[in-house]
């Protein structure tokens, strides 16, 4: 009986604060439905076990985390909010005779209603989206789609017992907090406000934080030093973007009050001191906003960069569709009597002949089987006024910044895969940058480059090489050499560096296959390279009488670019599933905030209609100051998107997309989509706003 | 001559569900000489509060004609009014009405800004008037840290920076307690001393006492007024309380 009034209490408070409740039940349901995808996502074996699916799994679960916080984050965020508004009502009822732990019940039934409807929406609402976001992700991976509908029941109950928590938390926080606060300050009437202050340290710690993140940003030259800085440029901006909205914003429109000739003008007065009040409540939203905004910015430009240019970074290490198909071999053998360690090649006919009957045996034909490139690859460092070479330690992952990479190449290998006639003169080689921001290295090395006893004049600089290098996280360079003896000339050179190899130069050979499709089809497991390393182990053992460590290389197109889209359509879509929820923060931030300005600008609105102001002239004020409390998050982005913009291609360098007018175009189309969708979230609160304010 | 005249004013509310019509004012007609301090007074319901709404241009009448120094009110579009009523007429709420997002200084001047004044000669018409009403040390503080008042003066500052015709006060007593009422009295006399007319709704018998004429109004009428003459305030509150008890009697008019 008792409690059938309190819950009709209770839910009759829902509905009479629909205006705050839907808001926070909504973006809690979306919370709820996302992380119950994600969740699923990582446990459905069906995801597993479609190709390119194996990488979705931990993508989630990092993408999780993130979930995971900003939920923490946004429900204590619309709680405090609702708390606020709601403070006088539940005084009121504590005036009117109810004890605070009667209050404490209402309270709690009108979290648990909120929290249950949340809760249920939530998953009913991932359940059925689940389905769409399986299709989806077979559309990225280009897969057969998978059918049939599917609910994880682990990942149900662990998400309805966490947000179940996270809501519990929340109201035991306010009940704390109701059991605290007196009944005349639950009723108290806001005093006037206190005028923002100036906050001059907080106002150099932004600039300082801000200047050096973007600072750091600018100058990254080099792919090794943008990895270096990028997070600490990442968090030095996102803490001088709170410290400016909070103090900056507030000294600049102080510095423009101070300005008689400017603040005394008709349009400039009321909008800059109500501007100065505004952001003083509101610093904090708007920076999360303008973080988020970036967020979503960086994501999804990057993200739908890095897929759609996955056939771009394909054909850039596949010689621009003249090979589909790299392989090679090399033999460590140890010599006793030298105590040394040697490499030998594996014979060019014995790969031809062992590649032909493995693409046959997969229902292929090979139709062109030549060296692509010898090339003897070394590091590089410049030491004593020399040119000093020596091997690359494999495990090596952050080499010395005045390292380089060589590769080297013979001016006829070169002739012959590109057609490109390089023929130098003696002691005179070409270079070609194989990063995408090398510096030139005719002034690196001064126009001089000594291997060894010999000294070549650099020469010219040409435009394509066709390498695959794995490391370009340092300046690396082919060097296109005059002669096959100037080639042996470096490798004897590297091995006296290097007292290792007996020949540190490789054969690789470029393979072109009737029809790579069929391959790949009648290989949906991957096998073909186990046959061909188990063809390559035969030979070695048959040759040599000794199991001998061999290295056999095969790269095909086909299995890069099934990993290409395993991980970056992976990526893709948590890229999306983030900045959904990246949006939901968004909307409910903007959201909230217009109501609790609205109430406030509604007594502005009457006094300044009083004192002379017509309407119009009234709503015009208003509505420019919002437009540019709103605008600012965004513009703040897109400059923080600006800064990173040349770091952020310098990173995706890494990961071989060079395609910057790609990117450029992702990252404009991005911000037009975001810029629009914000509109709308804007247009849509604004709507809630104008009716309070009227 | 009159600077505000008021012809056979009538104002019928039509209520929004059910189409009830409500009469506010039946007939008024009255008018306010330059210089003048009138004071209405009436009862809750008795119409004076719609009566200021349609001084101030805020309302229109029914039917009946309002002249501000010979032009009429309901003439003047509705892109103008607001032009007009700030360079015309000066406020003076119950509840101040003070922005709390402005200083002092800027509440007083936001209608010679709205108006286009020069930002050079701001500060030499705020000085004189804020000096005269004893706020100007007061001028870069903010309304919440100032008594209700100085809010008041404050909110009288802003009425007169303009220098209106005519300056329209809604119970400026309302919220004051008696030793601010008093002051604020003493300077609605001051400034009605120097020729500025002025014309005050109150409920006060004691506001209405400092007047030079009080109108009485019940059920939407002028039921009857009383001039100073050579009263002294005090024998002007003995008149004006005589009255009330007749008019709360239910008296007949004289």
């Amino acid at each position: 009986m008792k409690i059938g009034l309190f819950f009709r209490l209770a839910w009759s408070n829902l509905k009479k604060n629909h205006q705050l409740y839907i808001p926070h039940i909504l973006a809690g349901t979306g919370l709820v439905g996302i992380f119950y995808i994600m969740m699923t996502l990582a446990k459905d074996e069906r995801i597993k076990n479609i190709k390119g699916g194996y990488a979705i799994p931990d993508i989630m679960m990092i993408g999780i985390w993130v979930v995971v916080l900003l939920s923490v984050i946004l429900v204590f965020f619309t709680n405090s909010f609702l708390m606020k508004q709601r403070t006088r009502e539940y005084g009121m009822y504590n005036v009117l005779g109810m004890e605070k732990r009667h209050v404490g019940r209402i309270m709690f039934l009108e979290s648990l209603i909120s929290t249950v409807i949340s809760i249920v929406l939530g998953i009913l609402f991932g359940i059925l989206v689940y389905k769409l976001c399986c299709l989806f992700i077979c559309k990225i991976l280009r897969v057969e789609t998978i059918l049939g509908f599917y609910v994880n029941w682990e990942s149900l109950w662990k998400t309805a017992a966490g947000f179940g928590a996270m809501y519990l938390a929340a109201f035991l926080w306010n009940r704390i907090r109701l059991a605290r606060l007196r009944p005349v300050e639950l009723l108290s009437a806001q005093a006037g406000e206190k005028e923002p202050k100036t906050k001059w340290i907080l106002l150099l710690i932004g600039l300082a934080t801000l200047g050096t993140g973007y600072y750091l940003a600018l100058t990254a030259e080099s792919p090794v030093k943008a990895i270096k800085v990028f997070f600490i440029a990442v968090i030095l901006v996102i803490v001088g973007t709170y410290a400016l909205f909070l103090a900056g914003s507030i000294a600049f429109l102080k510095f423009l009050r101070r300005r008689k000739g400017f603040y005394y003008r008709r349009t400039n007065m009321i909008a800059v001191s109500d501007l100065l009040y505004r952001m003083k409540q509101n610093a904090v939203g708007l920076a999360s906003i303008a973080i988020l905004a970036t967020g979503v910015l960086v994501m999804i430009s990057t993200t739908v960069s890095l897929y759609s240019g996955a056939e771009d970074s394909l054909k850039h290490s596949f010689m621009d569709g003249k090979a589909d198909l790299f392989v090679s071999a090399t033999i460590h053998s140890y010599a006793e009597d030298e105590k040394k360690w040697h490499m030998e090649l594996v014979p060019e006919d014995v790969l031809r002949e062992n590649t032909e009957r493995i693409i046959e045996k997969y229902g292929s034909k090979v139709t062109s089987f030549h060296a692509a490139w010898n090339v003897a690859e070394s590091f590089c460092l410049e030491k004593d006024g020399s040119t000093h070479l020596f091997l690359p330690d494999r495990t090596l992952d952050m080499p010395p910044e005045n390292a380089m990479v060589f590769l080297f190449m013979t001016a006829a290998d070169y002739q012959g895969i590109t057609g490109i006639d390089a023929q130098f003169g003696e002691g005179e080689i070409g270079w070609v940058p194989l990063s995408k921001n090398a510096a030139s290295l005719t002034g690196r090395v001064d126009g001089t480059i000594r291997f060894g006893s010999k000294t070549y004049t650099v020469k010219e600089k040409l435009d394509y090489f066709p390498n695959s290098i794995e490391i370009s996280i340092i300046d690396a360079y082919g060097i296109i050499l005059p002669t096959v003896e100037d080639l042996e000339n470096v490798g004897e050179q590297i091995m006296k560096e290097t007292d290792w190899y007996k020949t540190p130069i490789s054969y690789t050979y470029a393979v072109k296959i009737a029809d790579p499709d069929i391959v790949s089809k009648n290989d949906p497991d991957g096998e073909i390279e186990d046959d061909f390393a188990f063809a390559i182990n035969e030979y070695v053992i048959k040759t040599y009488g000794k199991d001998y460590s061999n290295t056999a290389g095969w790269n095909s197109i086909w299995k890069t670019r099934d990993e290409m889209y395993a991980i970056y359509g992976s990526l893709f879509f948590l890229g999306i599933l983030l900045s959904i929820v990246f949006l939901f923060a968004t909307a409910l931030i903007i959201y909230y905030k217009q109501i609790s300005e609205g109430y406030d600008d509604r007594h502005r609105f009457q006094i300044l209609l009083k004192v002379g102001m017509t309407a119009n002239e009234t709503k015009a004020t208003i509505r420019r100051q919002i437009v540019i409390v709103f605008l600012l998050p965004v513009i703040t982005a897109v400059i923080h998107m600006t800064v990173a913009y040349p770091v952020i291609l310098k990173l995706l360098g890494l990961l071989q997309l060079y395609n910057d007018k790609l990117f450029l175009l992702c990252t404009i189309l991005t911000i037009a989509a975001f810029t629009a969708l914000y509109m709308v979230i804007y247009r849509l609160t604004a709507r809630t706003y104008y009716r309070i304010v009227r | 001559m009159a600077i505000l005249q008021v012809e056979n004013l009538k104002k019928i509310y039509t209520t929004r569900f059910g189409g009830n019509k409500v009469q506010a004012l039946s007939n008024v007609t009255f008018s306010v000489e330059k210089g003048e301090y009138v004071a209405i007074m009436g009862e809750s319901g008795s119409g004076k509060t719609t009566l200021l709404n349609i001084l101030a241009a805020l309302d229109r009448p029914t039917s009946g004609k309002v002249f501000l120094e010979g032009r009429e009110l309901s003439a003047i579009k509705e892109s103008e009014m607001a032009t007009f009523r700030r360079e015309n007429l000066g406020f003076v709420f119950q509840e101040f009405n003070l922005l709390d997002t402005f200083s002092i200084r800027d509440n007083i001047l936001l209608p010679l800004v709205l108006n286009g004044a020069k930002a050079s000669d701001l500060e030499a018409k705020l000085l004189p008037i804020a000096k005269k009403l004893g706020i100007d040390d007061l001028l870069s503080k903010f309304p919440y840290e100032v008594s209700g008042g100085q809010k008041q003066r404050t909110a009288v500052a802003r009425a007169l920076i303009t220098d209106p015709k005519l300056i329209l006060a809604d119970e400026p007593t309302g919220a004051l307690d008696s030793k601010s009422t008093d002051e604020l009295l003493r300077v609605f006399r001051q400034i009605n001393e120097m020729g500025q007319t002025i014309l005050m709704v109150t409920h006060s018998t004691k506001a209405a006492s400092h007047a030079s004429r009080v109108l009485f109004i019940r059920d939407g009428e002028v039921f009857h007024q009383i001039y100073r003459g050579d009263c002294t305030n005090e024998q002007l509150y003995q008149k004006i309380s005589d009255t009330l008890t007749l008019l709360t009697t239910g008296g007949e008019q004289r």
